[in-house]
């Protein structure tokens, strides 16, 4: 079924200018929720109750989705986003993720991406979860020729949280980027698992991968960067780096290189450390307690992946993360 | 006698089981201006970094005193709010933190007051023009990808902002071209106030050239192995550092 989006009830949601629809996918909610502020182009096909796709084409003047996938009751919550974006379309999404539940909850979240050729797709997430909840999102990405791909992952809580994305760059000239960042705090679990597809010559691919341990909670980053044969001239990186704010977190990185072609340029790294103390004492020099210099380098370390964010959402994310900023 | 403004007496200074210093005392009275030269690996910077308190370094014996008080056990912050500072060497990058966060974090933590940000912002800007700096670098994170001449301003700016009673700067001069080497000598020498000391650390006379010192020592085998005015400065730049430590 193909749905022309109309004006909806905007009185439960902030939006900000650059707004145009609002997806909420909600435990409590017997299907999706789409809002928007005007007559939009946008297409929306309903595949089940929390289950859609969105097409947008290039003349909708689309500028920014809003999507929210809530659940705060203890049952198990799955949904399903595709997003189809026409040749020489362009659009921002922002997501957000939030379990709120105190007792045991699992959520699977699924989402599709389709990059037609030229297309620009500027997508962020920010995840939170509480303790008892358990989380499961499955991205896959497919871009064609010329398209852009930008992906800014940021999530923390959760009993386990798990992300697993590929992107299979199909067509010459695709770009994809992603910097992503998980946070582990008390006994959490969290896991992400980031995968990059060259097919055809001349695509790039970066990541830009990083987990922040606190407690005694486990990070794992797992990646693999695979260039198939005929995909010469391709540009591959993946850089995973973890910081420990605790002598009992435990954080793992394994980024891998599967290169079937000589002509390419590929390359991974990974690197771990606690809070240098260098760092620490340059700051403390300063006149900041030893919990603030700490303080200032996490926030640092995490701003540093939320760079494909505006001003904006990365003042909120942080304030969220860790309270008033100094 | 009223107390100096730093005094250090007798001080032994390890770091890990090698011993840096050795019985080694200063006095700096309000507002004078010493200047300590000496060849690499003499121990100027760990006497930097000791006076600041970077724990790596183990004073062992003798007293550390500002202004008649103790610095010894002191965290470094504490030291930072009683108005020592240090111009490092080799500043540290802190990726994700930008400049304007981490100045008016220093600025509130050591000063204890709050400017209101427009004032903060026109206090900086002028400082800013001061030091021949973009208003740019503001935005841009600490120290990083910054040129050796970029973190020395830095370090000058922070100076300027926090406006210490002592500055101790390791080799503020090192790495940068004339001139930027005039611009910040300029900055500090401006500083320059009858309650505000400096004590520089430097292998060069070209430094103070522009901010003439008092008084200038040599360090050597974990002393002072001389101590003169500014001529000797100019001394040691003809007769170079072996002469000094030779008749020690």
């Amino acid at each position: 079924m193909n749905l022309k989006i109309e004006a909806g009830d905007l009185s439960s949601w902030e939006w900000s200018d650059r707004d145009d629809v609002c997806v909420t996918f909600d435990s409590a909610k017997p299907e999706v929720l789409i809002e928007s502020r005007a007559s939009r182009q946008l297409q929306v096909e309903i595949l089940s109750d929390h289950a859609i796709k969105l097409r947008v084409s290039s003349d909708n003047n689309m500028r920014r989705i809003r999507v929210h996938r809530f659940s705060n009751q203890a049952v198990s919550f799955s949904t399903r986003l595709i997003v189809e974006l026409a040749s020489g379309a362009e659009v921002e999404i922002d997501e957000e993720v939030r379990q709120t539940s105190d007792v045991g909850h699992r959520a699977v979240h699924e989402t599709g991406i389709i990059l037609g050729e030229n297309s620009k797709l500027r997508w962020v997430q920010s995840g939170f979860f509480s303790s008892a909840s358990e989380t499961m999102q499955k991205h896959r990405a497919q871009m064609e020729a010329g398209s852009e791909f930008t992906l800014g992952y940021f999530a923390m809580g959760g009993k386990r949280n798990e992300f697993a994305s590929r992107v299979d760059l199909l067509g010459r000239g695709a770009r994809a980027k992603v910097r992503a960042l998980q946070l582990g705090q008390g006994r959490e679990k969290h896991k992400q698992t980031w995968e990059a597809i060259h097919g055809v010559p001349g695509a790039s691919s970066e990541f830009q991968i990083g987990a922040l341990a606190e407690d005694v909670s486990f990070c794992e980053m797992n990646g693999l960067l695979r260039v198939d044969q005929g995909a010469e001239n391709s540009s591959a990186i993946m850089k995973m780096k973890g910081l420990f704010r605790s002598a009992r977190a435990q954080i793992e990185g394994r980024p891998q290189l599967e290169i079937l072609n000589d002509n390419v340029q590929v390359a991974h790294g990974c690197a771990m450390s606690p809070i240098d103390p260098e760092q620490l004492f340059y700051l403390r020099s300063r006149g900041l307690s030893a919990t603030e210099a700490e303080d200032l380098i996490a926030q640092g370390f995490v701003a540093d992946y939320l760079q494909d964010r505006d001003d904006e959402q990365k003042q909120r994310l942080l304030k969220t993360i860790f309270g008033e900023l100094l | 006698m009223t107390a100096a403004l730093l005094e250090l007496k007798n001080l032994q200074l390890k770091v890990a089981d090698r011993e840096l210093l050795n019985n080694f005392s200063l006095r700096i009275e309000a507002g004078e201006v010493h200047a300590l030269m000496g060849r690499n690996g003499s121990g100027k910077t760990s006497l930097a970094q000791a006076l600041m308190g970077n724990t790596k370094y183990q004073v062992t014996g003798g007293t550390m005193e500002l202004a008649g008080e103790s610095l010894l056990g002191l965290a470094p912050e504490e030291r930072a709010k009683k108005g020592l500072f240090l111009g490092f060497q080799y500043p540290t990058a802190i990726p994700g933190v930008k400049v304007s966060q981490f100045l008016r974090a220093a600025v509130r933590s050591v000063r204890g007051d709050s400017l209101p940000p427009k004032e903060f912002r026109a206090r900086v800007k002028k400082e800013l023009e001061a030091l021949k700096i973009p208003d740019s670098f503001m935005t841009r994170f600490l120290n990083e990808g910054f040129s050796g001449g970029e973190k020395k301003k830095l370090e000058t700016l922070q100076l300027r902002m926090l406006e210490p009673k002592l500055a101790v700067l390791d080799e503020t001069d090192s790495g940068l071209d004339i001139d930027a080497l005039r611009t910040i000598a300029e900055n500090i020498e401006a500083m320059r106030t009858p309650q505000r000391s400096f004590l520089l650390i430097t292998h060069y006379q070209r430094l103070l050239d522009y901010i003439r010192p008092d008084f200038v020592h040599i360090l050597a085998n974990g002393r002072i192995v001389k101590s003169g005015s500014f001529e000797l400065a100019k001394e040691l730049e003809l007769k170079g550092y072996e002469a000094f430590v030779e008749a020690a």
